[in-house]
C-alpha cells in the first residue's frame, strides 16, 4: 500500500523507487504483485505517463485511509510507550490510600501530566496480591512486612503510627503513650479492616473502641469532635486533623511501606512510577 | 445452638478462615474447627465450602450471618445491662451502616451526640456498600439502622424513615485556581484534570454522569480511585478538581476553590430502621434524632 501510494505521489515508478530507497525493478514487481492479488489493473501503462485506472482510483482512496489508520495506531502506541498518554494502575487499601499514595501520585503526575493514575481498592495485603496476579493492577502499595512470595518488592517509607485526638482527651496522657495505657483511651478505629485490626490489635481493650468506624472521613470528624482517639500515620494526623493533639506510642508502631509488582519487565508507565517513587525516597 | 458457636462462626467469616478466627479470638485452632463442625452437624448443613485451605461461605452460611449478628448484639446488651450499676443507663451497641457518600456531617454529629449522652454505649459505624436493596440489610439483621439516599429501594416496606437532609454535589479545585465567581456549569467545565471516584454517589452520581454524557462533556482525568477519602487531599495537593459533597466542599472553602454545580443535583437522604425490633440503644438514638431534626 505504501508503495502504491508512493508511485501516485511521485508520478512514476522511477522517482518513487528513489524516494523509497529501493530498486526500480523490485518496485515494479511489487506493484504487479499487488495487481495480481487484487485481480485488476491499477495503472494504465499505455501512455508515457503512468495514470490510474478506475480501480486504481478506488484503491487510492481506501489506501490513503488505511495508511492514515496505521499512522494513528502507531502514534497511539508510541504515545503510551513514550509516556504521552495512557494510565498506570495501582492497587492499595485504606491504610495507605492517603499516606503515602497521595504524595506518590502528586510527584508522578507533576512529571507525567498526561498519564492517568487509577487507584483501585484491595482487601488488605492479600487482596493486593490477588489484584496483581489477576492483572487488574500493575503496582501495589502495601505493607512490606506481609508475605510477598514471587513478587518484586521495593521499599519506600516507614509509616510511623501515632494517636490523634482532641486536646481535651490528651490531657494527662504522657508522650509517648505506653501501649498498655492506650487500652484506657476511647478509640475510633475500623475493626472491619483486617490490615488495621492487625496493627491496632494489642491497643484494644475490651471496651475502649467506642466507635467502630468503616469510613475514614467520618473517623476524622469523630476525632475532631472529641469522641475518641484514632491511630493514623503521623503525616496524616497533621494534614487531616490539624487541631488534634498527637501522641507517639511506646514501643513505636512502625509499618514498612513499599511497592510490589509481578516479576518481569514493568510497562513504561509503571517503570516511570517506580522511578519517581524511589527518587522521592532518595530525596527523603 | 450455643452462643460460643455463633461467636466462632462470625469470627471465621470476619477473619477469612479458621486461622484468623483463632488468632482474633485468642483460642486454639482445633477449638474453632470443632465448634464449627458441631454447629454444622446441629444445623444439618455445611456453612462453608472447604476449598483447599480456604473457607468459602455456602448459601446456608450466608443466611446465618445476619441473624448471628443480631444474637450477638442482644447478648451484648444483656451483659452490659447486668454489668452496669445504673439500670437506667443505656449500654450495648448502636449499629448503623452508612452509605459512604453520606458518612459525613449531620449523621456524624448525631452519633457523636449520642456517644456523649450515653458514654456506656458503643457504636458500629459501618459501610453500606450499595443502596440497591438497602432495606434488606436491616431485614436480614446485619444492622439496626441504614443511612441511604431516599426514596429507599423497594420503598422500604415496613421500615420507618427519618429525613436527615439533602445531599448536593459541589466542585472543588486546587488552591489558587483562577476561576470566575459563581457556579460551574456542568456543560462548560474548566479545562482542569479531575480526580473522580467511579459510581461514588450511588443513584446521584449516575444522574450526574448521565447529564455529562448527554452534554458530551468528557473531562480529562488525573486520578480515578476507589478510595473516596482521597478526593480532598488530592485536590489540596494540586492534582486536579473533584466533585464532592457540599458540606465537604464548604469545609475547605478558605483554602481551596469551591463552587456549586449548575444545574443543581440534590437528593434527600435519611435514616431507616425497623421500629418494631429496636434495641434499647436503638430506641434512645431514634428519640435523640427526632428531637434534633425538626
Amino acid at each position: 500500500m505504501t508503495y502504491f501510494v508512493a508511485v501516485i505521489d511521485h508520478g512514476g515508478i522511477t522517482k518513487a523507487a528513489q524516494a523509497l530507497y529501493i530498486s526500480q525493478p523490485s518496485l515494479s514487481q511489487a506493484i504487479r504483485t499487488l495487481e495480481r492479488r487484487l485481480g485488476t489493473t491499477l495503472f494504465d501503462r499505455t501512455g508515457r505517463r503512468l495514470t490510474l485506472t478506475e480501480a486504481g482510483r478506488t484503491l487510492e482512496v481506501a489506501a490513503r485511509r488505511i495508511l492514515a489508520d496505521v499512522d494513528r495506531a502507531k502514534a497511539r502506541v508510541a504515545a503510551v510507550r513514550d509516556l504521552e498518554a495512557g494510565a498506570v494502575e495501582i492497587t492499595t487499601f485504606s491504610a495507605f490510600s492517603l499516606h503515602p499514595v497521595v504524595d506518590l501520585v502528586r510527584r508522578f503526575r507533576a512529571r507525567y501530566p498526561r498519564i492517568m493514575v487509577r487507584v483501585s481498592d484491595a482487601d488488605g495485603p492479600s487482596g493486593v496480591h490477588t489484584a496483581l496476579r489477576r492483572g487488574e493492577a500493575e503496582l501495589g502499595v502495601t505493607d512490606l512486612s506481609a508475605e510477598h512470595g514471587g513478587m518484586v518488592a521495593i521499599p519506600l517509607v516507614e509509616q510511623h503510627l501515632v494517636l490523634a485526638m482532641h486536646p481535651d482527651l490528651a490531657e494527662g496522657l504522657p508522650d509517648p503513650v505506653p501501649r498498655a495505657l492506650v487500652r484506657d483511651v476511647p478509640l475510633v478505629v475500623d475493626l472491619g479492616s483486617r490490615a488495621d485490626a492487625a496493627r491496632t490489635g494489642e491497643l484494644l481493650g475490651t471496651h475502649n473502641v467506642v466507635v467502630d468506624c468503616a469510613h475514614p472521613t467520618a473517623t476524622w470528624e469523630f476525632v475532631r469532635r472529641g469522641i475518641g482517639a484514632t491511630v493514623v500515620p503521623a503525616p496524616l494526623a497533621r494534614q487531616q486533623m490539624p487541631s488534634a493533639a498527637v501522641r507517639a506510642i511506646e514501643p513505636p508502631l512502625i509499618r514498612p511501606v513499599g511497592l510490589v509488582l509481578r516479576a518481569g519487565e514493568p510497562s513504561p508507565a509503571a517503570a516511570a512510577f517506580i522511578a519517581s517513587a524511589t527518587e522521592q525516597l532518595r530525596e527523603g | 445452638m450455643e452462643f460460643r458457636q455463633v461467636e466462632y462462626f462470625l469470627a471465621v467469616v470476619e477473619n477469612d478462615g479458621i486461622n484468623g478466627a483463632a488468632t482474633a479470638l485468642g483460642v486454639a485452632q482445633p477449638t474453632v474447627s470443632q465448634a464449627l463442625r458441631t454447629l454444622e452437624r446441629e444445623l444439618g448443613v455445611h456453612l462453608f465450602h472447604r476449598i483447599g485451605r480456604g473457607m468459602v461461605l455456602t448459601a446456608a452460611g450466608r443466611s446465618l450471618i445476619g441473624p448471628s449478628r443480631q444474637i450477638l448484639r442482644d447478648v451484648d446488651a444483656v451483659e452490659e445491662l447486668l454489668a452496669s450499676a445504673d439500670p437506667g443507663e443505656i449500654t450495648g451497641s448502636l449499629d448503623l451502616m452508612v452509605f459512604p457518600a453520606l458518612a459525613t456531617g449531620p449523621i456524624v454529629d448525631l452519633v457523636a451526640r449520642f456517644r456523649r449522652a450515653h458514654p456506656k454505649a458503643t457504636v458500629r459505624f459501618g459501610d453500606l456498600r450499595t443502596e440497591d436493596n438497602a432495606p434488606a440489610v436491616i431485614r436480614d439483621g446485619h444492622c439496626e439502622f441504614i443511612v441511604s439516599h431516599l426514596p429507599l429501594d423497594d420503598g422500604g416496606r415496613g421500615l420507618e424513615v427519618i429525613v436527615l437532609g439533602e445531599q448536593e454535589y459541589w466542585f472543588v479545585y486546587p488552591p489558587g485556581t483562577d476561576l470566575p465567581p459563581g457556579p460551574i456549569e456542568l456543560t462548560a467545565l474548566p479545562d482542569i484534570p479531575m480526580v473522580f471516584v467511579p459510581r461514588d454517589g450511588g443513584a446521584m452520581s449516575l444522574e450526574i454522569d448521565n447529564a455529562m454524557r448527554r452534554a458530551g462533556v468528557r473531562p480529562s482525568l488525573a486520578v480515578l480511585s476507589d478510595h473516596r477519602e482521597i478526593r480532598l487531599p488530592m485536590v489540596l495537593a494540586g492534582l486536579g478538581g473533584s466533585l464532592v459533597e457540599r458540606a465537604l466542599a464548604e469545609s475547605v472553602q478558605d483554602v481551596a476553590v469551591a463552587r456549586p454545580c449548575e444545574p443543581t443535583f440534590t437528593r434527600p437522604y435519611g435514616i431507616a430502621f425497623d421500629a418494631t425490633s429496636l434495641s434499647e440503644a436503638g430506641r434512645a438514638f431514634v428519640e435523640m434524632v427526632r428531637s434534633t431534626i425538626r
